[in-house]
C-alpha cells in the first residue's frame, strides 16, 4: 500500500485505529467470505452476480430493474423533537447513502442532476462509495469528487463495509470532513447541536460510539452517522436523538410492496427502511442512490432524503 | 434497579458505558428473543430445554449426558512465545470459563475439588458466571462466592453475554478484578506483561479493544480476556500476542469426534475449541466448566485450562 496513505492515516486515527482497520481490511481482501456480522455474505459470493442476472432476465425483468436503478427518488423526512434548539428549528440536512458510484454511472448523473439546485444546510453522507468491497479505489474516489463538485459544504461523511479507509485521505483533500469515530460542533447563533459519525460496524467492526461521543456534554442535542442501522441498541442507550444510516438498500430487490427478500443486515425488519423509532432515538435508513452486486433495483426505488428538523 | 449499584457503575465505567450496557439489558429482559450475532439464539428460547431434554431422554442419552458434564478435565496448554520477558518464563495461568454456576451444582462441586491444590501464578474468568441470560442475579453471586474461596489472588474476569454488568460490584468485593475494556500490568522482577480484558462482545457489544489497548506500550507482550473469540480479527490486528476466550462450549453437544452442532458464534470452526492460531497472535477458546441451556453434554467433556507461557 501507498506509504504516504499509510503514514497519513496513522495521524489521522491514531497508530492502533489504523493498523487494525488495514490488518482487517488485508485479510478481508485475502479472503472473499467475510466473517463479519453475517457469516455467509452474499455480495462476496462470485457466481451471484450472473445468478442474479440471469434470473431476471428469465422473468423478463431485467431491463425493468436497470432503468429503476437510474429513477432516484428524493425524500423528505420531517423529524420532531422537543430537545432540538430552537434556533435549529427548520434545519435541513440532506443525506446520500450507498451511491457505489463506480458501479452506478447513470445514477449518479441523474443524482447530480437532482442536488445541483437543491437547499440544505448541512449534507451528510453514510458511507458504500465503492461498488465492490475489495479490490481498487481509484475510480470511486473519483466519482465521488464529481459528485462531490455539486454538493456545498460542509459535507460529512463515515465509511461503510464496501470503502477502504484508505479513501479517507482523498475524500477528505475534496472537502469531506470524514467522522471516524468522531465528532463536530454544528453552530447557530449561540446554539449548539453536534454531530457524530463512526467506522463501519458490519463488516470491519471497528466502530467507537463511547469515543464518538466522549465529546458531546451530557443533554445536547446530537445526532449519529452510522452505515448500518445494526447499532441501533447502542446509539439509543447511548442517549443519541437521531441515527441516520443506510446499508440495507432497502432490499434493492424486493417483493411488490416493497417487501424486500434479504437485507443483508441482523436488524428487525421494520429499521430496513424509512423512519422508525426505537426508545427515544429516531431513525432512518436511506435506501441509498446506488445499487450493489448488480445493478438493478425492483420494487424499491433509489433515493436521496431531506431531512427536516423541528423544534417541539 | 439498585440506586447503589447503578451509581458505583457509573464511577466504574463512566456513564455512557454503563448506560449502554444497562440499556440492552433492560431490552433483553423484556424481548427474550435477542438481536446479537446470531438471529435466532437457541438459548434464550423457553421451549429448548425441553425440547433438549426430551430428545435425548428419547434416545436414552440423558443420563449419560447429565454425568458427562460433572467431570471436568483439566487441560495443560504450552504456548511459546519469543516476545515473553524471560522472567515469565514458566508463568502459569488458570483458565475458567463458562461456569454457569446457578445451573452447575455438581459441575462446579467437582471444580472446587479440582482446582483446590493446584499450582498457578494467575486466575482469569472468562464470562458466564450465571445460567440464564436474564433474570435474578444472586444465586450466580452465591455460586462465584463459592468458588472463589478456593481460587488464590490475584484473579481477574470479563463479562459473558449470560452476564448483568449489576454484578461487577459484589464480585469485585470478593477480590476479582473485573477488566471491563481496562488493562493491568503484571510485574515479575522488574520486568512486566499486560493482562486487558473487554466486556461482552457477542450479545451486548460493549466491547471496546482501542480503549482496553489504550495503555499497552507497543511491542509489550499483551494478553487479551474476552468471553467470545469471535473478536479475533480485533486483537490481532491490536497486536496481542494471547486470546484467552470461551463462550462456544465447543459445542456442548457434539457428534463424535467432537464435531459441535451449533456454536453459538460467528466464527470459522477451527477455533470453536482449543489452541488456535491468526497471524501473530495464539488464541484458545476453552469449552467451559459448565453448560447451558440444559446441563448435558455429548462428546464434548468440560474443561478448566492451565496455560504455561514459554519464553521461545
Amino acid at each position: 500500500m501507498d506509504e504516504d496513505i499509510l503514514r497519513k492515516l496513522e495521524e489521522r486515527l491514531g497508530p492502533l485505529r489504523a493498523r487494525q482497520r488495514m490488518g482487517i481490511e488485508r485479510d478481508h481482501e485475502a479472503q472473499i467470505f467475510g466473517k463479519g456480522l453475517l457469516s455467509f455474505h452474499i455480495v462476496n459470493w462470485y457466481p451471484v452476480h450472473s445468478v442474479i442476472r440471469n434470473a431476471l432476465k428469465l422473468t423478463g425483468l431485467y431491463w425493468r430493474g436497470r432503468r429503476n436503478t437510474g429513477r432516484i427518488l428524493v425524500k423528505r423526512n420531517d423529524v420532531y423533537f422537543k430537545e432540538l434548539p430552537p434556533l435549529f428549528d427548520g434545519f435541513t440536512i440532506l443525506h446520500l447513502s450507498d451511491m457505489h458510484v463506480d458501479m452506478n454511472e447513470a445514477a449518479m448523473q441523474r443524482l447530480i442532476e437532482l442536488v445541483g439546485a437543491m437547499r440544505y444546510d448541512l449534507c451528510v453522507l453514510t458511507g458504500d462509495y465503492r461498488g465492490k468491497n475489495c479490490g481498487p479505489f481509484e475510480a470511486t474516489l473519483d466519482g465521488m469528487a464529481r459528485v462531490r463538485a455539486h454538493l456545498k459544504e460542509p459535507v460529512y461523511g463515515v465509511m461503510g463495509d464496501h470503502d477502504t479507509i484508505q479513501m479517507v485521505p482523498g475524500l477528505e483533500a475534496m472537502g469531506i470532513r470524514m467522522l471516524l469515530n468522531e465528532s463536530v460542533v454544528i453552530v447557530r447563533g449561540d446554539k449548539q447541536i453536534y454531530l457524530a459519525g463512526i467506522d463501519d460496524a458490519h463488516c470491519f467492526k471497528v466502530d467507537n460510539i463511547e469515543k464518538a461521543t466522549s465529546q458531546i456534554p451530557s443533554g445536547k442535542f446530537s445526532i449519529l452517522l452510522s452505515h448500518t442501522p445494526e447499532t441501533y441498541r447502542q446509539a439509543a442507550h447511548a442517549d443519541f436523538n437521531l441515527l441516520l444510516s443506510g446499508h440495507t438498500h432497502g432490499g434493492q430487490i424486493c417483493l411488490p410492496g416493497s417487501i424486500p427478500i434479504i437485507l443483508d443486515a441482523v436488524l428487525p425488519r421494520r429499521m430496513g427502511a424509512g423512519a422508525w423509532q426505537y426508545h427515544n432515538m429516531t431513525g432512518y435508513t436511506s435506501v441509498g442512490a446506488g445499487s450493489s452486486v448488480v445493478a438493478v433495483r425492483l420494487n424499491c426505488p433509489p433515493e436521496i432524503t431531506l431531512h427536516c428538523l423541528h423544534s417541539g | 434497579m439498585d440506586k447503589d449499584i447503578l451509581r458505583k457503575l457509573e464511577e466504574r465505567l463512566g456513564p455512557i458505558h454503563a448506560k449502554q450496557r444497562l440499556g440492552i439489558e433492560t431490552d433483553h429482559e423484556a424481548q427474550v428473543f435477542g438481536q446479537g450475532l446470531t438471529f435466532f439464539n437457541l438459548e434464550n428460547s423457553s421451549l429448548a430445554p425441553a425440547i433438549i431434554r426430551n430428545a435425548l431422554k428419547l434416545t436414552g442419552l440423558y443420563w449419560r449426558a447429565r454425568r458427562n458434564a460433572e467431570r471436568i478435565v483439566v487441560k495443560r496448554n504450552d504456548l511459546k512465545f519469543a516476545a515473553l520477558p524471560s522472567l515469565f518464563d514458566g508463568y502459569t495461568i488458570l483458565h475458567i470459563t463458562d461456569m454457569h454456576v446457578d445451573m452447575s451444582e455438581a459441575a462446579m462441586q467437582h471444580l472446587i475439588e479440582l482446582v483446590d491444590g493446584m499450582q498457578y501464578d494467575i486466575c482469569v474468568l472468562t464470562g458466564d458466571y450465571r445460567g440464564k441470560t436474564f433474570g435474578p442475579f444472586e444465586a450466580a453471586l452465591e455460586g462465584v462466592a463459592r468458588v472463589r474461596a478456593h481460587l488464590k489472588l490475584p484473579i481477574y474476569g470479563v463479562l459473558g453475554n449470560h452476564d448483568t454488568i449489576q454484578m461487577v460490584p459484589a464480585m469485585e468485593a470478593m477480590g476479582i478484578r473485573m477488566l471491563l475494556n481496562e488493562c493491568e500490568v503484571i510485574a515479575r522482577g522488574d520486568q512486566r506483561i499486560y493482562l486487558a480484558g473487554i466486556d461482552d462482545a457477542h450479545f451486548f457489544r460493549v466491547d471496546n479493544i482501542e480503549k482496553a489497548a489504550s495503555q499497552i506500550p507497543k511491542d509489550e507482550f499483551s494478553i487479551l480476556l474476552s468471553h467470545t473469540p469471535e473478536i479475533y480479527r480485533q486483537a490481532a490486528h491490536a497486536n496481542f500476542n494471547l486470546l484467552l476466550c470461551g463462550h462456544t462450549h465447543g459445542g456442548q453437544l457434539c457428534l463424535p469426534g467432537s464435531i459441535p452442532i451449533k456454536l453459538e458464534a460467528v466464527l470459522p470452526r477451527r477455533m470453536g475449541a482449543g489452541a488456535w492460531q491468526y497471524h501473530n497472535m495464539s488464541g484458545y477458546t476453552s469449552v467451559g466448566a459448565g453448560s447451558s441451556v440444559v446441563p448435558v453434554r455429548l462428546n464434548c467433556p468440560p474443561e478448566i485450562t492451565l496455560h504455561c507461557l514459554r519464553r521461545a
